[in-house]
């Protein structure tokens, strides 16, 4: 992974996951964050911190964007994305936030 | 016709309109009819997912958002829930996840309390099973702008009383809510913010002399369709400026002269009279409607007098006459009305000089022309009309010579020729109608050999072969079909072969009907089992047994099944209820 085409997410707990700009564009929140409308922090390095967002959430969260891309257009039978009960409520807000 | 008429009937009675105009109303979904109820009746989802192919045509297959999949975790998993989970979720997540619970049909009254007091807006609960008064206790605030009840039958004036709670509603359907009283919907008076209001079929609307709808200044579309007690009290509707849709469809009693009072409704684009007592005196009233785009007089006592008086419509694009009897030489001078979409002639008896001389209607893209006394020598005219998508000949004296002019309608979706003089050589000029979705061929002299010019029609999702002579070896080629949804085959030509062997391999199968083919016994249900999509059956008059009928309790998707005369105790029958969740209709 060039470092030109990646973000590193930060959760609450200062826990980063980098994962492909392409990826994390799957969130129109963040899309609209590393465009030129948002911040210069975010869209110079490329790194956004979300203090209300655990990591365990982050976690999923990025599966997700993953998933996303791995199976949109997908012509074979599509798995299900699970979400463990005991995320659910956190995985909620947080996915409204980011607009996934 | 045989079961298409009975069908029709059927639909008529029920629900106060013809099978055609019902596919009109509904932007052309097809008229399977095999729930025959009322027309906002539960459809087969087939019905459903025609309109939102035709249109979501051409988009992409998504994958839901993880907002949609974490909602419907939550709405799946109703039993965890309380109101100290539900107290951190943002109430417009809250509206998402109720909305989940109405599609999948899960709400209960002790589910219906958790939503009181979290600022539900929308609440579209027509059909819901179970609705009851104190659902409406719980969800009437002031935030409440949307709520369909219809047909939520348990609802009584208690529950309606709620409302007054709701000062800004917009929109309300109360729909064959056959427990409310006049005095129930003295509540409506105080919903002066509405826009749509909807109570079709509510007897006690007569009694109320329309006097609710005074204040409704608002108020752009009004349905009373089948109140058959309104007699009169359209003077309370004068003041409705923005007014833009009404339906008084089948308000039977209404008195003609009660027209005089719409004339100054200048926003009027639609206005639905179907089978009305409205006379040439009545339709003369309606002078003012300059903006009209849609016109039913279908069944009105009209002559050619209201004819006349319709041409000034200049920008109806819509207009139903069905059933009306008037002369033939008046109906021809609807082609100066170049506007015109749709035309619905049924049962008029238009002839073919009547007919020809409605060539100028360039723009037209469905007709109806059911029982005409239309033959070969009319048929020219559709070398000119070639817009056309949707075209209904049944029951006139069209032949092969007169189909042939159809062959170049390129824009055709829906055609219906049953009970017409066709035999096989005329499907020869249909093989390259190519956007064919409907077709019905329910016609004696229509064989097996015909059907082999049909398999270039792949986009064919109806095909109806009531009477036709087809055996087992025309259904080689119907299988062809590789999107075909809903299939009629009642010659009594078909066998446990052509189950076994054909129709079992059409797997896109939604509806079939194969009543009268006594020669189908058991050994075809395994093979019946195979397609899955199944959710009507119709295997009347076959020679099925109790034994059979648990072979296809596989069918996990089935709505109706149609069994009468048949060998089947009631057991049997109750037993494939309890095994089939979705089977609502059943008929012994």
């Amino acid at each position: 992974m060039s470092k030109e085409n990646t973000v590193r997410l930060i959760s609450a707990e200062g826990f980063e996951f980098v994962i492909d700009y392409e990826a994390a564009c799957v969130s129109n929140t963040i899309k609209n964050m590393l465009s030129s409308q948002g911040s210069f922090t975010e869209s110079e390095l490329g790194e956004i911190k979300f203090p209300e967002i655990s990591t365990p959430i982050l976690e999923k969260v990025c599966q997700y964007f993953y998933y996303k891309l791995r199976y949109t257009n997908s012509t074979h039978d599509i798995p299900p994305f699970d979400i463990a009960p005991e995320y659910a409520l956190e995985l909620l807000m947080a996915s409204n936030y980011l607009d996934t | 016709m045989g079961a298409s008429c009975s069908k029709r009937l059927i639909a008529y009675i029920l629900s106060g309109r013809s099978a055609g105009e019902e596919r009109e109303q509904q932007g052309g979904v097809p008229d399977l009819g095999a729930v025959p109820l009322s027309f906002k009746a539960r459809r087969l989802s087939i019905d459903n997912k025609e309109e939102a192919e035709s249109r979501g045509r051409g988009k992409e297959k998504v994958l839901p958002d993880l907002l949609d999949v974490c909602i419907a975790h939550f709405a799946g998993s109703l039993d965890n829930f309380d109101a100290r989970v539900l107290d951190q979720i943002p109430n417009e997540l809250i509206q998402k996840i109720f909305d989940v619970l109405v599609e999948r049909e899960r709400l209960e009254s002790g589910t219906i309390a958790l939503f009181g007091g979290r600022d539900i807006t929308h609440a579209r609960l027509a059909y819901q099973p179970n609705v009851k008064d104190d659902w409406l206790q719980s969800l009437c605030s002031r935030e409440l702008r949307v709520l369909h009840i219809s047909h939520c039958r348990q609802l009584t004036d208690f529950g309606l009383h709620q409302l007054s709670h709701s000062l800004n509603l917009t929109e309300l359907s109360l729909d064959c809510c056959f427990n409310i009283t006049r005095e129930g919907l003295e509540v409506l008076k105080g919903l002066t913010r509405l826009r749509s209001l909807s109570l079709e079929a509510c007897d006690c609307v007569g009694k109320t002399g329309l006097s609710f709808l005074r204040n409704m200044a608002d108020l752009r579309e009004l349905s009373l369709d089948m109140c058959s007690e309104l007699t009169h009290g359209l003077e309370n509707l004068a003041g409705l400026g923005k007014l833009e849709r009404l339906n008084l469809g089948w308000c039977i009693n209404l008195r003609s002269s009660e027209m005089r009072h719409l004339r100054g409704l200048e926003s009027l684009k639609e206005l639905h009279l179907t089978r009305c007592s409205i006379n040439d005196q009545g339709v003369k009233q309606l002078g003012g409607l300059k903006n009209l785009r849609n016109l039913s007089l279908a069944g009105c006592p009209i002559t050619e007098e209201s004819v006349e008086f319709v041409l000034n419509f200049k920008r109806l694009q819509h207009l139903n006459l069905e059933w009306c009897s008037v002369p033939s030489v008046y109906l021809a001078k609807l082609g100066r009305m170049t506007e015109l979409r749709s035309l619905n002639l049924a049962y008029t008896g238009a002839t073919d000089a009547c007919l020809l001389k409605l060539f100028g209607l360039r723009n037209l893209e469905s007709l109806n022309l059911d029982s005409c006394k239309i033959t070969d020598d009319g048929m020219s005219i559709f070398t000119y009309l070639e817009n056309l998508k949707s075209l209904n000949l049944s029951d006139t004296g069209v032949g092969n010579v007169g189909i042939s002019y159809l062959a170049k309608l390129a824009n055709l979706e829906e055609l219906n020729l049953s009970y017409t003089t066709i035999t096989d050589s005329a499907l020869e000029s249909l093989k390259d109608l190519r956007g064919l979705r409907l077709l019905n061929l329910d016609t004696r002299h229509i064989t097996d050999t015909g059907l082999a010019k049909l398999v270039g029609l792949q986009n064919l999702s109806a095909l109806d072969l009531f009477g036709a002579k087809v055996t087992d070896s025309g259904l080689r080629h119907i299988k062809q079909l590789k999107n075909l949804k809903a299939l009629e085959l009642c010659s009594g030509g078909i066998t446990d072969f052509g189950v076994i062997n054909h129709i079992s391999q059409i797997s896109t199968l939604v509806s079939l009907n194969l009543a009268q083919n006594h020669r189908i016994t058991d050994a075809s249900l395994p093979y019946l089992s195979r397609l899955s999509k199944l959710e009507s059956l119709n295997l009347t008059h076959s020679r099925i047994t109790n034994l059979g009928l648990q072979q296809i309790s596989g069918l996990k998707n089935l709505v109706s099944i149609s069994v009468y005369n048949c060998k089947l105790g009631k057991n049997a029958v109750e037993k494939l209820q309890t095994q089939l969740p979705k089977l609502q209709s059943i008929g012994v």
